[in-house]
């Protein structure tokens, strides 16, 4: 009978509060129960949940709450969506402007991107399409010879009026020559140390082999008694030798320049004790002092130039080590390696090595090319035209910088190696001959050093590197697919991949770049959303 | 004054008005959590109920009535402030009431054959006789048909009655 209850509380239909009536006439159990719901009922309506309290105290926390209502946290939950959205855009904005960058510049250079190998080359891929755009040879006029003796003597390239003095150097170029021209002394002594070409837009300080040099210990010679107001002109290499901490190196800058007498005879009077510091470069009228001065730096120029073999010819002074990758598909793979090797020596270059594999159907020859750089682009050209051209690579690395400070301090060292060989001739005591034959030795041992790094770096500039592969049969690699689809499918995929990881990765570090910006807000419309829960 | 447009969610309650709301509700939602929680935390989580009710106020689509509403929060708070407090729900307090002493059953008594219901039916129980809410209220207050509370309050009753008036057979089902 579970209508009892609801018939007691009025919740039945007329029909069905009948029906319970009807049982309760003919049941006394029933009208028991009822008798007992009722009471039970009566007795639980007496529940006493005392007077009520705090709707004051609540009126209050009311009111207190609506100073920050849930609208003005809304706002700034809203606010802090917006700034969050703002930040994710910048970030994005960021760095597709940076991709859309290198990517344009690719473009214009027709350089085609590849997913292996070459990732130097494309970092600085940038340098190297300049040439390549403009699709015009070097500039041969101007050897590197003199260009890398100009830049070394630390001259500020930068300064135009330099670039008037230094006959047939490109303005803008490299260097110019030392002390050729009065606009360059300005230049010079403001920025002494550096040696600066302007189209790399490096600047590369030149006080850095100073600083190791001073932990070899130059040995001091004679004392410094000139006043230092002598020792304003001077060149890079020469602030070197100065900042090596040797006193020698400050009297040698100052006395060098001062010398009335040629070149040849600057370092005899070295040797024969002489100083001729007697001359005074701050002073105008003592032409004899500036001739001097131009003629010891051309003589210092020449005698560092020497040491320096093959002249690679530079575009605008910037040292650029070129590489291409080619896939060409060739009929006969013979007569294409033949062909190759005939090609690559009539440009003056040579193989390197190569790596024939010939097979019934198919083949293969790997080959490593070396050519002068001035040859680079009929090279590749010639190449492609051998057969069918199926990838092309190409691009540069810029050595500029590299060569430069190698160079500078090869100077600093030959000039240490010399004044040494000067004191040891003037020196006749016995302990101190034996310790300038020790300086002179590891002097020599660290010329010796960065001239093999600086030859290393000019033939790395003087010949082009191209890496070709010369197919023939099913080893060559469509551009429109090898005709393996499942191998192309799963090549494409992880290639996509790639790229897809490379973007998230991106996008994770502009956002942990951007986190101290977006991060609180975050934080705080979590909270925000705490509190209202 | 905080005023909350309800024109989309609540037609046929432009503005709901939390303060309006306090002063028309606040003794029933008082009595409901201090039959709950007891008279000394009564205070405490009716005044949470509408500080809740008031953040909570954009998400009231109006299906219901505002009390219906309030008295769920409350029920949620009860259950808060019982668990922060480590006790189980507590049991009404009865008036001493001597008009009808033919009637009424012992306080003790009854009490203990609350305790003795599950939550469901004592909830259903409570809400019913002494919130005095009504079926179709108390079906949207728990969540369940109609039908339910119906069922639900009878075989409460039905408890209520054995433990009170045949307490040896209650034992026995229970120990069965």
């Amino acid at each position: 009978m579970e209508n009892l209850k609801s018939y007691l509380d009025g919740e039945l239909d007329i029909a069905q509060q009948a029906e319970v009536e009807t049982h309760l006439r003919n049941d006394a159990e029933l009208q028991k129960t009822v008798e007992e719901f009722s009471a039970i009922s009566s007795t639980l309506k007496t529940a006493d949940s005392g007077e009520p309290y705090g709707f004051e105290k609540l009126e209050e926390r009311l009111k207190e709450t609506s100073k920050t209502s849930i609208y003005e946290k809304k706002k700034i939950w809203r606010l802090a969506t917006y700034w969050s959205a703002s930040m994710a855009c910048l970030a994005l904005a960021a760095m597709f402007v940076r991709s859309g960058s290198g990517s344009s510049a690719d473009a214009s250079a027709g350089m085609v991107a590849t997913s292996r190998g070459m990732s130097d080359i494309t970092a600085s891929s940038k340098v190297g399409q300049s040439d390549l755009a403009a699709g015009k040879e070097q500039d041969k006029s101007q050897p590197l010879r003199e260009e890398f003796s100009k830049s070394v003597d630390g001259v500020d390239s930068m300064n135009p009026a330099s670039s008037a003095g230094s006959g047939g150097v490109p303005k803008g170029a490299a260097g110019v020559s030392a002390g050729e021209s009065e606009a360059s002394k300005p230049a010079a002594q403001d920025n002494p140390g550096g040696i600066r070409t302007q189209d790399s837009g490096i600047v590369s300080d030149s006080a850095t082999p100073a600083k190791k040099g001073v932990m070899t210990g130059t040995p001091s010679g004679e004392s410094d008694s000139k006043p230092d107001s002598e020792s304003k002109d001077i060149s890079g290499a020469e602030e070197d030798a100065l900042s090596n901490g040797s006193p020698n190196a400050r009297e040698r800058i100052r006395w060098a320049p001062n010398s009335a007498s040629p070149s040849s005879q600057w370092y005899d009077q070295a040797k024969s004790g002489k100083d001729s510091a007697t001359t005074d470069l701050n002073n105008p009228n003592d032409k004899r002092s500036e001739s001097a001065f131009k003629q010891g730096m051309r003589e210092k120029r020449d005698r560092v130039t020497q040491a320096i073999p093959g002249v690679p010819e530079t575009d605008h002074g910037i040292f650029l080590e070129r590489k291409g990758e080619m896939q060409v598909k060739v009929e006969d793979l013979k007569r294409a390696v033949n062909e190759t090797t005939g090609m690559i020596a009539s440009l003056d270059g040579f193989v390197t090595s190569s790596t024939t594999q010939n097979q019934a159907d198919s083949g293969e020859a790997i080959m490593t090319l070396r050519v002068p750089t001035k040859n680079f682009a009929t090279a590749i050209d010639k190449l492609g035209a051998m057969g069918e051209l199926i990838s092309e690579n190409t691009g540069s690395l810029d050595i500029t910088t590299e060569t430069v400070n190698n160079s500078a301090r090869m100077i600093s060292w030959a000039d240490e190696e010399k004044r040494l060989m000067d004191e040891l001739v003037k020196t006749k005591n016995t302990n101190e001959r034996y310790r300038l034959k020790g300086l002179i030795g590891d002097a020599r041992a660290n010329l010796e050093a960065h001239k093999a790094q600086v030859n290393s770096l000019l033939e790395r500039a003087k010949y082009s590197t191209i890496n070709l592969s010369l197919v023939r049969g099913d080893k060559a690699v469509k551009s429109g697919g090898s005709g393996n689809w499942s191998g192309d499918a799963l090549r494409g995929a992880k290639d996509n991949l790639g790229s897809i990881g490379q973007v998230l990765g991106t996008i994770t570090i502009y956002g942990l770049v951007f986190a101290p910006i977006w991060l609180p807000f975050v934080i705080a419309a979590y909270i925000i959303r705490k509190k209202n829960k | 004054m905080m005023l909350v447009d309800h024109q989309q969610a609540m037609p046929h309650v432009e503005k709901l008005d939390i303060s309006q709301l306090a002063k028309q509700h606040y003794d029933r939602v008082f009595r409901f959590c201090s039959t709950r929680v007891g008279y000394h935390h009564a205070g405490d989580a009716a005044q949470e109920t509408f500080v809740t009710a008031q953040r909570s106020l954009s998400k009231f689509r109006g299906e219901s009535q505002p009390l219906t509403w309030l008295i769920g929060i409350a029920l949620n708070e009860c259950r808060r402030v019982n668990r922060n407090n480590q006790k189980a729900e507590q049991l009404p307090e009865f008036r001493d009431e001597t008009s009808h002493e033919g009637q009424l059953i012992n306080r003790e008594i009854l009490r203990q054959a609350l305790s003795k219901l599950s939550d469901e039916h004592r909830e259903v129980v409570s809400l019913h006789e002494i919130d005095g809410f009504t079926y179709e209220e108390i079906a949207q207050i728990a969540g369940v048909p109609v039908g339910t509370v119906k069922s639900r309050l009878y075989h409460a009753f039905t408890n209520l009655r054995k433990s009170i008036y045949a307490p040896e057979t209650t034992a026995t089902q229970e120990v069965n």
